[in-house]
């Protein structure tokens, strides 16, 4: 899945955003993102199922068989 | 998805509020210098004597019967419960009675004097009263007030933070007379004269000197309200534009949605 930041102005001024695609903890470092991007204090947030879920890594496992 | 973030920035404008003060009649009072007496009458016999009396009237953001009692029995004053809302304080050797009753909106305090020609000293007393209201209190009781030929004064907290947004609403709004000093800014608009002061949260309290209808006052604050969202809004949407194009991120869609929000999709990858 794509990873995305979805990013949505409210006409009262608020600011409110969404990650997809970022699983684990790794989706918290766009709280300082959002902060920079849009120049605002982040006052609240909560975790959705993709938080819970692992990222998993996918390791080249093409073996370099020359010295073999 | 993995995360829902919430930030506010900056608007959100409690809307009207508290009328700060009214005067009632002539005016005045003050002061207090003793703070023992055991003077103590009935409701009905102080009703009596203040009759023809000047009095003045002033609204405070008191609400809760409790504090204004635990309050008014720190000052020393001699404290009289004549209902459960509605408190009765002397002040010693000025004639003055200051009635505490529960209002519309919180605790609405008459002074009242027996003697109108002491309207000069009592003026003072009843200044000196409401500086150990607050001092007691630990804040702002009363607010401002206002005399006798002077605009009614209407207070607002708002939740503008921003003075260069507040300046470009106004603006739009079609302020006049415009001042600036440090933070705060003075204006006037559709003929209403505004005063906006940064507090110690860092957001803004207007004044208002006005005295036509409450109802133009509301409509005009809650415009210049939604006016200030709207350019936050803006101004968030150039701020995020500039900035993801500065840090090399693409901003793959953009979409205004029914309720007038906007949408902003970045690609990650």
């Amino acid at each position: 899945m794509a990873k995305k930041l979805q990013i949505r102005l409210m006409p009262d001024g608020s600011v409110k955003m969404e990650t997809q695609g970022i699983k684990g903890k790794k989706c918290l470092d766009y709280l300082k993102v959002l902060e920079k991007l849009a120049n605002v204090k982040i006052e609240k947030y909560e975790l959705t199922p993709e938080y819970y879920e692992e990222e998993i890594n996918y390791i080249d496992e093409n073996i370099d068989n020359t010295n073999c | 998805m993995s995360l829902v973030l919430t930030s506010i920035p900056i608007p959100l404008l409690s809307i009207p509020i508290l009328p700060v003060f009214t005067v009632a009649a002539g005016i005045s009072a003050l002061g207090m210098t003793e703070r023992e007496s055991n003077y103590q009458m009935s409701s009905s016999a102080l009703n009596n004597i203040l009759k023809n009396a000047v009095n003045i009237n002033c609204k405070t953001n008191l609400q809760n019967t409790n504090e204004v009692i635990e309050i008014l029995e720190k000052t020393l004053y001699t404290v009289t419960l004549h209902s459960p809302r509605e408190i009765t304080t002397y002040i010693p050797n000025s004639e003055i009675y200051a009635i505490w009753k529960m209002g519309i909106n919180g605790y609405e305090v008459n002074f009242r004097s027996m003697d109108s020609k002491k309207s000069v000293k009592h003026e003072k007393i009843i200044e000196e009263y409401m500086k150990n209201i607050n001092a007691i209190a630990g804040k702002d009781v009363f607010g401002l007030t206002t005399k006798d030929g002077e605009l009614p004064v209407y207070s607002y907290e708002t939740a503008f933070k921003d003075k260069y947004i507040l300046l470009k609403t106004i603006e739009e709004h079609g302020a006049e007379n415009i001042e600036i000093k440090d933070d705060n800014v003075n204006c006037v608009i559709e003929n209403i004269k505004f005063e906006f002061t940064k507090n110690e949260n860092d957001t803004y309290v207007v004044l208002t000197y006005y005295n036509g209808s409450k109802e133009d006052l509301v409509n005009t604050m809650s415009n210049l309200n939604n006016e200030y969202c709207q350019n936050v809004q803006e101004k968030t949407y150039e701020t995020i534009k500039q900035k993801a194009q500065e840090e090399n991120m693409e901003i793959e869609s953009e979409e205004i949605l029914e309720d007038n929000s906007i949408l902003l999709t970045i690609n990650l990858d």
